[in-house]
């Protein structure tokens, strides 16, 4: 009787550790999939502010079916449900992309549906059962509940130092996800075959990963982004964002920042040029700054007519790829005159120290908040307390400068505000329109439209002050206390993309 | 007991806590820095503090209502020192220690509120609508009135917080 009821409390013991054991794991896996497979849907969908924003949602969203389904499911379920559920999951992330760029090809409104759907029912809900089953089953009291939350807790910390500690290999987070989810059907199932099934399983997966991942972001980028015959270069989950360099089958080079182009069309060469060489030509900068790395082509641009070049960019994975694949197109290894610094440009701009002479924005349009801040009234202003007597700053206007056109109408706003001195320029052959602004300007008109012609441009539209404020009008510029125009653009381009 | 009220409670109590994480996030974004280590912090010290905050609720005495006033004191610091002493990273310690006081209330609630309903699976649901809609909400709401909402919303909602603490149902 006595060893009877000893084995029972030993096995009681064993499943309490078991189930604390799993609920670690369903920790560590909710923070890794917010962090990797969150970004790659972003990126999959093309992440302006609105996707980032469903996207987030849809995954809290699974919380919610998961609590849901907590109370309707037994732990026997939840035992069954497991390996289905982790067989779905071990697809990820190839699956995905096949999906959307098959989805893409047709309509891409199902694609935003499908992920959506996958982020709702399949991603978070399974982990976030676990925890209500497991303290209902040990009859709901407070002492379990929060033994039992701790653990998950626990496991959600674990999961945040493994994200930052694994982020630098792509292969890294998705193979520790699968590790961990299979983990937890072992520990469900609590059998030798269960852990041979799934260590079995963990290794197909790592073995074949180089390859699906390889070929799944080629289709994707085949299909989503027309990209003929493209090869993956380079493909990080960085802290900030999912960084992807493709080489097309014709040679040329594109960098994507969650999923949107960066740099690699004919417009966005032309852009560096008109956005870098020319304010570089025309000041000659001692001192130059470029805020944002990209492909580092500005610095090429820069260098070779600045004293000294200081890059600030904020995620490092950038311009490591850039330096790694790009060499030939930003020569960073045959200038000593410029040095980088990883750090977010608004602390950088906000601190004391060198004034410079020339400030590149080399930023993308204001598609997210985040990016939407660099075009700021206050940033603007941190950067002309950063500017030299004589300094000016550059800025691309994200379109081309006339009525109607919201975005540069709204940079030119902020610009007009900060500064005494302020031109814009539209060269026929950029397509788009770029700002040049200071307290005062160190050049004419026919001086820039002279710098613009020697960069390719056959004709340039050039507006003085008063001819930008009658255009950018009662347009209000982006501030900390207005910061809703990122959110309109990235609605406008969600509309386009899968609404028509 | 209406039956009604206990779900009010829980999903209000999210949105409260949803706005405040919203709130933290885009004030040290604005004030500190936007690199990782600002967006680290939030997650990190709300968790930890969680942690501390589930603990601290087993105990038999109630002090939901003194640490919602604790939360929404540490909040308003944070908001307060950012704004003064803007991309002071050496003060990050302190508003890691601020985020922990708002996260143990989120883990203090759901260690008092065990009982509210006749299961955990349905207290974790309310508070996790909740949270979801103060995640609309915050987001929107910054999105309209910029750093202006991260004061008024956070502050209305715990306002309304505070009067739903003092008369919140018992547990069951």
């Amino acid at each position: 009787m006595v060893i009877e009821h000893t084995e029972k409390v030993n096995l009681r013991q064993a499943g309490k550790w078991r189930e604390e054991a799993i609920l670690f794991l369903a920790g560590i896996c909710l923070i890794m999939l917010q962090f990797f497979m969150i970004r790659e849907i972003t990126a999959l969908l093309l992440g302006t502010e609105i996707v980032i924003f469903i996207v987030t949602v849809s995954y809290f969203l699974g919380y919610s079916v998961g609590y849901y389904m907590a109370g309707v499911l037994t732990t026997g379920n939840v035992r069954k449900l497991a390996p289905f559920f982790w067989m779905i999951h071990l697809t990820m992330p190839f699956s995905l992309r096949y999906l959307s760029g098959f989805a893409m090809l047709r309509t891409p409104l199902v694609a935003l549906v499908l992920l959506t759907f996958i982020m709702v029912f399949v991603l978070s809900s399974f982990f976030s059962i676990l925890l209500p089953r497991f303290a209902d089953s040990r009859g709901g009291d407070t002492g379990s509940l929060v033994r039992l939350y701790s653990v998950e807790l626990a496991g959600a910390i674990t999961g945040v130092v493994m994200v930052l500690s694994l982020n630098t290999h792509n292969w890294a987070q998705p193979i520790v996800y699968q590790a961990a989810f299979g983990a937890i059907v072992a520990l469900l199932w609590g059998r030798r075959l269960a852990w041979v099934a799934t260590i079995s399983a963990i290794a197909v997966y790592s073995t074949l990963f180089p390859h699906l991942e390889a070929y799944s972001l080629s289709y994707h980028y085949n299909t989503a982004h027309d990209i003929t015959d493209s090869s993956v270069l380079y493909s990080v989950n960085s802290p900030y964002q999912k960084v992807d360099m493709i080489r097309a089958g014709s040679g040329r080079r594109y960098i994507f920042l969650d999923g949107n182009q960066n740099y690699g069309s004919d417009s966005l060469r032309i852009f560096n040029k008109f956005l870098s060489r020319l304010p570089a030509a025309l000041t000659r900068p001692g001192h130059a700054l470029i805020v944002g790395a990209g492909s580092m082509q500005s610095l090429r641009y820069v260098s070779q007519l600045a004293g000294n070049v200081d890059i600030v960019e904020l995620d490092g994975a950038v311009p490591e790829g850039s330096m790694r694949h790009m060499a030939d197109i930003n020569l960073h290894d045959r200038t000593d005159n410029w040095k980088l610094i990883i750090q977010d440009a608004r602390k950088f701009l906000g601190g004391k120290g060198t004034k410079y002479d020339l400030i590149i924005m080399d930023v993308p349009a204001p598609l997210n908040i985040q990016v939407g801040l660099l075009h700021s009234v206050e940033f603007y202003r941190m950067a002309k307390g950063r500017l030299s007597p004589g300094g000016v700053i550059s800025v691309s206007l994200s379109g081309r400068f006339r009525p109607g056109a919201n975005t540069p109408q709204t940079v030119a706003a902020a610009l007009l505000k900060v500064f005494d001195d302020v031109v814009i320029l539209t060269p026929d052959i950029a397509g788009r329109s770029f700002a040049i602004a200071g307290r005062k300007i160190p050049f004419t008109d026919y001086q820039l439209r002279f710098a613009a012609s020697e960069q390719g441009a056959r004709e340039t539209i050039i507006f003085d002050r008063e001819k930008i404020a009658r255009i950018v009008g009662q347009t209000p510029p982006i501030s900390l206390d207005h910061i809703s125009y990122p959110v309109k653009r990235s609605w406008r381009r969600v509309k386009i993309r899968y609404l028509r | 007991m209406n039956t009604i009220w206990p779900g009010v409670y829980a999903t209000l109590m999210g949105i409260h806590f949803a706005l405040l994480q919203t709130g933290y996030f885009f004030e040290l974004q604005i004030g500190l820095t936007a690199a990782y280590p600002s967006f680290i912090t939030v997650i990190l010290s709300w968790l930890a503090g969680s942690v501390i905050g589930l603990r601290a609720g087993r105990g038999g005495a109630d002090y939901s209502l003194l640490l919602h006033v604790a939360s929404l004191a540490a909040y308003g610091a944070c908001v307060l020192l950012l704004n003064t002493w803007p991309y002071q990273t050496g003060l990050l310690p302190l508003y890691a220690a601020l985020i922990m006081v708002s996260g143990a209330q989120a883990g203090y609630f759901f260690a008092v509120n065990t009982k509210l309903f006749s299961s955990v699976s349905r207290l974790f649901l309310m508070e996790n609508n909740g949270f979801v809609a103060g995640w609309i909400i915050g987001f929107f709401g910054f999105v309209a009135f910029g750093h202006s909402f991260d004061i008024i919303g956070p502050a209305t909602m715990g306002a309304v917080s505070a009067w739903l603490i003092s008369g919140r149902p018992r547990p069951l």
